[in-house]
């Protein structure tokens, strides 16, 4: 049996998340001292994602069949994309970026790529498997 | 594994709404758990919360609503065990214990005016109301304008039908995770710290019984219909693990986040003390989606009914009744003064029989089919060429008493009192009538290929398809 295509790319966007989130993980350094209540959205955001990705990648690996692979990359993705389409919403607002300065501003741009992952994710696997985008 | 070519059934009212699902459009325990989280995921279950906030500290907010959430937690459990094992709808399952068209009437009362016409416009309006309060200059945030566009904007994915619904519900069902837990955050801050928090007392303090009441009955109507999500599960556990999830973790999340920003805040309004402390988006996100998710559900459950009697597609009934809800609610925004309460007591009568109703079936499924020596698993497989009868009589009686005895002449939480009162009264009368003769049902109706669909359906179908 050989590897479905969206495969490959499926690995590449949860290994990137996976990076994205432990930088923003890092990032909460210098903002919870500062402000805690609105320090916590950074890993509200980046540890779902972080544990998201991981899991995801790892279930793919493991699955036998391109509709199980299918599942398991379209599932997470849509994980990755809701919290990045959260933190999209949320790192502008003034509470947050009171607290976070140019670091809210990096957390959005982080959220605006989780976002397109997300969207890729969930479309490819569906396009090439015919599988459902809300299996 | 299931061959789709050992499919029997016909489905001419499109969604699987008299017919089981079909092997190939069951969905995952994710997807199941996103989707019943979509429908808590509603701005009545935050302002329930901000509710609690103004009566409970937060011990008492923390125990009422896990102990809130339990009583829910077991109620939905068996009935969307129900939807898992038969993968039928709401309607096709109460045609059992109510018979055909006691399912139908049962299944319009619950579902097609409460849900589809009533709770749709009520919570229409009520969106209105909070984007006005977001922004009260603007043209579109006018009360009767914003219910408009959102009246329409959930119509959209509800005449998608279960695919729509589930689609919204992946989208947002973890941006409401994380606005519930921004909002406790945001409380705690301007309530001057978790250590603060917790030494606030409530403006209006009330006995933690009431508090639980107030928790039961915020999601017990939506417990009582869980087979209408719970029947595109692959398994038939899946449906109760997805459902004891999400109402004993993410319900009292909810509840005690948006209780929390209330007992700091000091009023009610969830999105506005959200936007207030700065959450920007974020509350326009809450109030918009929050509301989305859940007012599809009402739509869509609602014209799952109403297709039994009106000869259009089930997308074309959808599309009508968001209209009728939309306008309701856009009228009473554009009439300055005019009040929805009158319409509000009456769905509020009628809510008082929707647990019982919920109680009959499963005093039916687990007690009576059991006595019967039904085995579980085979409980309610509808098969083609069975009869079932027109009116079960002992349902109906068991209905109409435990909705007026438990919602008006018993205190404590009239819901649950309802639906407890229709498991015992079914239980007995049912066993009481087999073990004298008397029969429960009256009529017969045969189960076709196309399910539980009335004749008029079938022979219109049977006429489309010769063309």
């Amino acid at each position: 049996m050989t590897d479905p295509a969206f495969e490959k790319r499926i690995y590449h966007l949860f290994i990137l998340s996976t990076i994205l989130a432990i930088i923003g993980i890092i990032l909460t350094a210098p903002i919870w001292p500062k402000n805690a209540y609105a320090g916590i959205l950074w890993p509200m955001i980046s540890v779902p994602i972080f544990l998201t990705s991981v899991i995801g990648a790892f279930r793919m690996q493991r699955a036998k069949t391109p509709e199980e692979k299918a599942t398991y990359a379209i599932q997470h993705s849509w994980w990755i994309l809701s919290l990045g389409f959260s933190g999209l919403l949320l790192f502008p607002a003034p509470f947050f970026r009171e607290a976070g300065g140019a670091n809210a501003i990096v957390m959005t741009l982080f959220s605006i790529l989780w976002t397109i992952f997300g969207i890729v994710g969930v479309y490819e696997p569906h396009a090439e498997t015919g599988i459902s985008i809300t299996v | 594994m299931e061959n789709k070519n050992e499919y029997p059934w016909i489905d001419a009212l499109g969604d699987y709404a008299v017919v089981p699902v079909h092997p190939q459009d069951r969905r995952t325990l994710t997807n199941q758990f996103l989707v019943f989280t979509g429908v808590l995921a509603c701005i009545a279950a935050l302002w329930g919360g901000g509710a609690l906030g103004t009566q409970l500290d937060v011990k008492g907010l923390t125990i009422a609503s896990i102990a809130g959430s339990a009583i829910v937690a077991v109620i939905g459990g068996l009935t969307a065990y129900i939807g898992g094992t038969t993968r039928t709808s709401t309607y096709v399952n109460l045609s059992r214990p109510f018979g055909r068209f006691g399912g139908f009437l049962w299944g319009l009362t619950a579902a097609g005016i409460t849900c589809g016409i009533g709770w749709f416009a009520v919570e229409t309006w009520l969106f209105g109301v909070m984007i006005h309060d977001l922004a009260p200059n603007a043209w579109w945030a006018d009360v009767g304008v914003a219910s408009l566009w959102g009246g329409l904007l959930m119509m959209t994915t509800a005449i998608i039908g279960y695919s729509g619904l589930a689609f919204l519900s992946y989208l947002t069902v973890p941006l409401f995770l994380i606005l519930a837990g921004v909002s406790f955050a945001m409380g705690a801050y301007i309530g001057g710290g978790l250590h603060r928090i917790f030494t606030l007392t409530p403006p209006n303090p009330v006995p933690l019984s009431a508090a639980i009441t107030t928790v039961v009955g915020l999601y017990i109507a939506g417990a009582t219909i869980t087979a209408d999500v719970g029947r595109f599960a692959r398994r038939a556990k899946d449906p109760v693990i997805a459902w004891v999830l999400q109402v004993m973790i993410i319900m009292p999340y909810f509840l005690i986040g948006a209780g929390v920003l209330t007992l700091a805040m000091g009023g009610t309004r969830i999105t506005e003390a959200l936007l207030a402390a700065g959450a920007g988006l974020g509350a326009y996100a809450m109030a918009i989606f929050g509301q989305w998710t859940t007012n599809d559900n009402n739509l869509y459950s609602g014209a799952l009914n109403w297709t039994l009697i009106i000869p259009l597609k089930k997308r074309v009934i959808t599309a009508i009744e968001g209209i009728i809800g939309t306008a309701i609610a856009a009228y009473v925004g554009f009439s300055a003064g005019a009040s929805l309460d009158p319409f509000i007591n009456f769905l509020n009568i009628l809510g008082k029989f929707v647990p019982a109703v919920g109680g009959v079936l499963i005093a039916d499924f687990y007690i009576y089919q059991a006595y019967k020596g039904v085995p579980l698993t085979e409980r309610y497989k509808l098969k083609i060429g069975e009869k079932i009868g027109e009116v079960n009589w002992v349902g109906w009686i068991s209905a109409i008493l435990g909705g007026i005895i438990g919602g008006w002449y018993i205190s404590g939480i009239a819901a649950l009192n309802s639906l407890i009162l229709g498991v015992i009264i079914y239980s007995v009368l049912s066993i009481l009538c087999d073990k004298i003769g008397i029969p429960l049902e009256l009529g017969k109706f045969e189960v076709t290929e196309y399910g539980l669909a009335p004749r008029w359906i079938v022979e219109r179908h049977k006429r489309g398809e010769a063309q």
